[in-house]
């Protein structure tokens, strides 16, 4: 295992404007080699611009970025080499049949087996002799999915890989992406559904409105996380019996039915709950989304005092 | 090792189709109006008075003597039929080689591959060289062995090849400058757009340049002015005339190269 001082990813006060519009302000971010990172937020957040910026497609107004320990930018050739990237917004030759157009690309790499394409093809039963315009568009992310994959990449950039993806091909890209972080490859990718993430990930950024918020381990989230408790009790509760605990929100007693939230440990919870009769107990951990939602919320408290 | 040449056959080889139509419609328009001449050239006495006639006629349509075989080649086929063939197809060309990419959204896909941009122009521009070529030598292979059974035995073959080659050479101006647009701006559109606008007003200039003295000292601002629409199956180009249109390519290419390595593209 490569896990050594130089990161996939690193960019300092990376920034860029289009004209006055914002498309990324001031990120910096490092991405260790051989994780998984989730880079998360609306759309329209920044998300594709830094990608962008990360390949070379564009030049960043201010800041600088290096991906595997280069400088990016549209002379990183030897970069690139080393990259599996997959766009946003998926557009392919669509005369070219599947085969042609990665072998097209094949050629321009210049490093791939022609026996990987089909056996990342035949394992994702994707249709290689048919022509690019007329597969799915399940079939057609399929096809990205190889051009990104077949060179066998040390860093993957990934835009929004799985939006559109029915569910069945979204699993086989769980099943690939965890191959390639046990290979040891350094997966960087945006999305704006974070429950995708979660399962993904081992770290992820919130970007919002062109800045960075928030950047934590899934881990932590889950230690930190909120949970929505529903406790069944054998006699009626009173709602104040867990109001000496912390992080107990939005108590609702409805019967012998008690519901609240838990923001960080249960523990608590738990050893209180032990003294009283309790008929069922269930703690589901609330979405990402609640969970940012929150952290953003504090951000913007803060930003206004 | 990647493979030096795959953008250029790629290229090519999504522009079979239109090369092939480019070159039938050329090759069927030659064709019927050689078949023409026979019948024709026993009447051209009378439409050489009319062209004769007035200096507005003769700026528009030449001073050929349309009765001889090169005249009316030359009215016919290299005054504006086949030069507008060419620069038409090369501004499709040109316009589609960085522009299309982009307007489509491949270039992304493309760029991620470890290739330098500047391979991109170098491959696509020879791809878009190399269609023109094909439907330029299309004029000379249909005129050369067409010539004698259509009795005009006064084609020679040497100034046949001049003269499709400066076919070519002015489609390869007016393409090249699309394909600067297209490097430069990545909007297929604008790219045919204006690289349209700007061959028909130097058309219109090279026309009325003949017929206003004012405009005489802007002539050399038309490409037109340097192929030399009367002349060009008559005399051999002049070095200076080849010069400035290979110059123009030259300058599109090369600016090509020094823009579009150095631009944002969409992605």
């Amino acid at each position: 295992m490569s896990k050594q001082k130089r990161p996939a990813i690193k960019t300092q006060g990376l920034t860029k404007f289009y004209g006055k519009t914002r498309g990324i302000e001031d990120l910096s971010l490092t991405v260790e080699q051989g994780e998984t990172f989730g880079f998360l937020g609306p759309n329209g957040a920044g998300k594709s611009t830094t990608i962008n910026l990360l390949m070379g497609f564009r030049k960043p107004t201010d800041g600088k970025a290096l991906v595997l320990g280069k400088p990016v930018g549209p002379d990183a050739i030897e970069t690139r080499r080393r990259i599996g990237f997959m766009p946003g917004e998926l557009s392919l030759y669509g005369q070219m049949k599947a085969h042609a157009l990665l072998d097209y690309f094949a050629r321009l790499r210049g490093n791939v087996e022609d026996g990987y394409i089909h056996e990342l093809a035949e394992r994702f039963d994707l249709d290689l002799s048919k022509k690019v315009k007329d597969l799915s568009k399940g079939n057609k992310q399929k096809v990205a999915l190889v051009s990104a994959w077949m060179h066998k990449p040390d860093l993957l950039i990934l835009d929004e890989p799985t939006s559109g993806l029915d569910p069945i091909v979204q699993e086989e890209f769980r099943d690939l992406v965890s191959e390639a972080k046990r290979r040891g490859v350094t997966v960087f990718l945006s999305s704006h559904v974070l429950s995708e993430a979660e399962h993904l990930c081992d770290r992820v950024g919130v970007v919002k409105e062109g800045r960075l918020i928030a950047v934590e381990r899934i881990a932590t989230l889950h230690e930190r996380g909120i949970r929505h408790v529903e406790v069944q009790f054998a006699t009626k509760p009173w709602p104040d019996m867990l109001k000496r605990i912390d992080g107990i929100h939005d108590v609702r007693v409805e019967g012998r039915t008690m519901r609240f939230t838990v923001h960080g440990s249960i523990d608590k919870v738990i050893k209180l709950l032990a003294r009283h009769r309790i008929i069922n107990l269930s703690s589901d951990p609330a979405s990402l989304e609640e969970f940012f939602f929150d952290e953003y919320e504090e951000t913007v408290k803060e930003a206004g005092t | 090792m990647n493979d030096l040449g795959a953008i250029f056959l790629r290229t090519l080889s999504d522009s079979r189709r239109s090369m092939f139509w480019w070159s039938l419609g050329m090759f069927a328009l030659i064709f019927f109006v050689m078949a023409l001449y026979p019948t024709f050239k026993e009447n051209a006495g009378q439409l050489n008075e009319l062209y004769q006639s007035s200096k507005e006629i003769v700026a528009l349509v030449g001073t050929q003597d349309m009765s001889t075989g090169v005249g009316f080649l030359t009215q016919e086929v290299f005054s504006i039929m086949a030069p507008l063939f060419l620069i038409i197809y090369g501004i499709q060309l040109g316009a589609s080689a960085i522009g299309r990419e982009e307007g489509r959204g491949t270039l992304p896909l493309l760029l991620a591959n470890p290739i330098s941009r500047s391979r991109v122009v170098y491959e696509k521009y020879a791809a878009m060289k190399a269609a023109l070529l094909v439907v330029a030598a299309v004029v000379f292979v249909t005129i050369a062995p067409l010539a004698p059974v259509f009795e005009m035995k006064d084609v020679e073959l040497a100034k046949l090849a001049t003269a499709s080659l400066m076919t070519f050479l002015i489609g390869l101006a007016f393409g090249s400058i699309a394909f600067l647009v297209g490097a430069a701006t990545g909007n297929r559109g604008l790219a045919v757009g204006a690289t349209s606008a700007l061959g028909l007003g130097m058309y219109l200039l090279y026309v009325m340049e003949q017929l206003v003295d004012s405009l005489e000292p802007y002539r050399w601002l038309s490409l037109f002015h340097y192929y030399v629409p009367d002349n060009v199956l008559t005399d051999f180009p002049t070095f200076g005339n080849v010069l400035v249109l290979i110059g123009v390519s030259v300058a599109g290419f090369g600016l090509s190269l020094l823009v579009f390595p150095r631009r944002d593209v969409r992605a």
